[in-house]
């Protein structure tokens, strides 16, 4: 049923020219695929929304983008569930950590405190169901 | 005549000298320009102004001081506040403020430390991307607004840190953050497992921005600089910003430039060093 839902918003979105050719932003619907792992469909939506750095849903939400460029810094936590979700989804992680390796904001030791982290939240998700095996 | 009349200036008191052109219609995105920086090919360093650690004043000089909040809603385009009794719909379902807010942690506050914070500008039309290295600390509480997500302002910390381009840099300063939690959890074999499913929407520098190199003196004679712990430096010459990203991210050297990495000359005339 979950998938289903996932299928409807990525369908919903579709036809949105930028959300289909973006390789900068997270699109609403990779935040609720990455939300919904741990929590209810209603809390993901509402979230995934408000977490999006997509240009065109921000400039929907006045409190947010009436403050300035869009300039979202998500929780390393975050980052690790987006790099789930799917290929392209893990590209924009990975870019992310290059903007910060290129600002000597990211050594070897932080790449493997990354890797261990995401190691043991991908264990965990799996073991609670929400990833394959 | 009548699109003149249309046309005013907006002052802005938190920078200096800054007015620009509004069109009173709605803001252009075309339009943005930063008057305080407009005039800075004029102006002459001050050797003193500058107590920036292992940097040198900037090559051509002015300064920029506060936050250039106007330019930067002008580039957003034509967003309205119709005064807070905006609901967000999610593909059209509507919610309350108090629905989201209790669903997504937005009454919880912002953390004390955030790291490695990043933030965008609007510079002469350009979005320029300040990424900071280390910790911002906490100074104070900002009042929510009507999404209910709790903000707060943060002191960066103190270090030369240059936007992409390599055009502007800038040494501390402070921002605020729009803190966007999820309450997220699971559980694994009878156990609540956690994790901090945050987005921090880093606003409102405030500070000063030095323009470290002039986009008009041509050439890149002389052109080097220097990436070492505390970023980039000895930055001459527009372009550099761009050379030293394309070198670590592809190894390649930029035809006719210079490229020293933590001190070693990796790049000589565009040719990649042994």
């Amino acid at each position: 049923m979950k998938s289903l839902l996932v299928l409807l918003v990525a369908t919903l979105l579709g036809p949105n020219p930028v959300a289909a050719q973006n390789d900068e932003f997270f699109t609403v619907a990779e935040l609720y695929q990455a939300l919904s792992w741990g929590m209810t469909d209603s809390e993901a939506k509402q979230l995934a929304k408000y977490m999006t750095d997509d240009p065109a849903v921000v400039a929907t939400i006045p409190t947010l983008s009436e403050i300035g460029p869009i300039a979202s810094n998500y929780s390393e936590d975050m980052l690790i569930l987006l790099s789930f979700v799917s290929k392209d989804a893990n590209k924009k992680v990975e870019k992310r950590l290059a903007d910060l390796r290129h600002a000597n904001a990211w050594n070897q030791d932080d790449q493997a405190r990354w890797d261990k982290r995401r190691a043991e939240i991908q264990s965990q998700l799996v073991e609670a169901g929400k990833l394959p095996k | 005549m009548r699109k003149l009349l249309h046309v005013f200036l907006v002052c802005s008191g938190v920078i200096f000298g800054a007015c620009q052109a509004v069109d009173s219609a709605g803001p252009r995105a075309p339009a943005v320009r930063m008057g305080s920086l407009t005039g800075c090919e004029e102006t002459r360093p001050d050797p003193d102004s500058e107590s920036s650690v292992g940097d040198p004043p900037p090559s051509q000089g002015c300064q920029v001081e506060g936050t250039p909040l106007e330019s930067e809603l002008s580039y957003l385009g034509a967003v309205h506040n119709d005064g807070g009794s905006y609901y967000p719909e999610f593909y059209g379902q509507t919610f309350t403020f108090d629905d989201v807010a209790n669903s997504s942690g937005a009454y919880s506050s912002c953390p004390d430390v955030l790291q490695n914070v990043w933030f965008l500008m609007v510079i002469n039309g350009q979005i320029e991307k300040f990424q900071t290295v280390g910790y911002a600390h906490k100074i104070g509480e900002v009042p929510m607004l009507s999404d209910n997500f709790a903000r707060a302002s943060y002191q960066l910390p103190f270090d030369n840190v240059y936007s992409r381009s390599g055009r502007y840099f800038i040494t501390d300063g402070k921002v605020k953050a729009a803190c966007i939690h999820g309450r997220f959890q699971f559980i694994v074999g009878g156990i609540f497992g956690g994790i901090d499913a945050s987005d921090y929407r880093i606003y409102g520098y405030e500070g000063i921005i030095n323009v470290s190199s002039n986009p008009q003196s041509g050439g890149t004679a002389g052109w080097s600089f220097q990436n070492s712990s505390s970023g980039y430096s000895n930055g001459n010459g527009d372009g550099w910003g761009d050379a030293l990203y394309t070198y670590l991210e592809t190894g390649n050297c930029t035809p006719h430039l210079d490229v020293y990495v933590d001190g070693v000359a990796v790049c000589k005339d565009g040719i990649r060093q042994s």
